[in-house]
């Protein structure tokens, strides 16, 4: 199994919640506010997409808060 | 019935700067896994970190709003981190992973970091699954006792 690749959400969405198409790679929609990514997925006939906020910083990663 | 449920899913690939000045990013393999969160007829299909570490699944505030829940009427908890601490509200759920559904608790909070990523811990996930991480192939969630625990 192929690991998704996720690779161009940064810099260009970094700290918007992005929703993908059904590959789950592709960036349908994007927003700075959860409702608004999934409205305009919803707009380009998504229903359900996958959701994700995008980390402002492409930093390492050891923890949330 | 089956007496386990073993799900599958695979690594996410990201990049990642090794420092904030520098120009490059470097490959960086996550497991984030897909989820379904479900309050009542509203529900939220998101991708989340699958984080040992962490004693509870915690999660931005702004999905308990699109889920219809009223943030603040959850219980209170403080949530520390490598960066401080943090307030959340505590709410019950429902957890979609793949085709298994099952009731949960997550705390959800408005003053995540930036830069944090929602995630799923002990209390909530762990304790309800065993997990094998084959880095950075494969993630095997495994259910036992189907429907008892």
């Amino acid at each position: 199994m192929k690991a998704k690749n996720w690779t161009h959400l940064f810099p260009k969405f970094a700290g918007l919640w992005v929703a993908f198409g059904k590959d789950e790679e592709t960036v349908v929609s994007s927003a700075k506010s959860l409702k608004n990514t999934i409205k305009k997925a919803g707009e380009k006939g998504l229903k359900a997409p996958l959701l994700f906020k995008v980390p402002a910083e492409s930093l390492p990663y050891a923890g949330s808060c | 019935m089956p007496d386990h449920v073993k799900l599958k899913f695979t690594y996410t690939e990201l990049g990642a700067k090794p420092f904030p000045a520098s120009n490059r990013l470097v490959k960086i393999f996550r497991p984030l896994i897909p989820i379904t969160l479900i309050n009542k007829n509203r529900f939220c299909h998101m991708a989340v970190l699958l984080d040992s570490g962490a004693d509870f699944n915690l999660i931005h505030g702004d999905v308990a709003s699109y889920l219809g829940l009223n943030l603040t009427l959850g219980s209170k908890r403080t949530i520390s981190g490598i960066s401080g601490q943090i307030r959340g509200y505590k709410h019950k759920l429902q957890l979609k992973i793949d085709n298994y559904l099952y009731k949960t608790t997550v705390i959800f909070s408005n003053q995540l970091p930036n830069n944090a990523i929602a995630v799923l811990g002990n209390q909530g996930f762990f304790d309800k699954f065993a997990v094998k991480f084959n880095y950075p192939k494969l993630i095997t969630i495994t259910h036992f006792n189907y429907g008892k625990r």
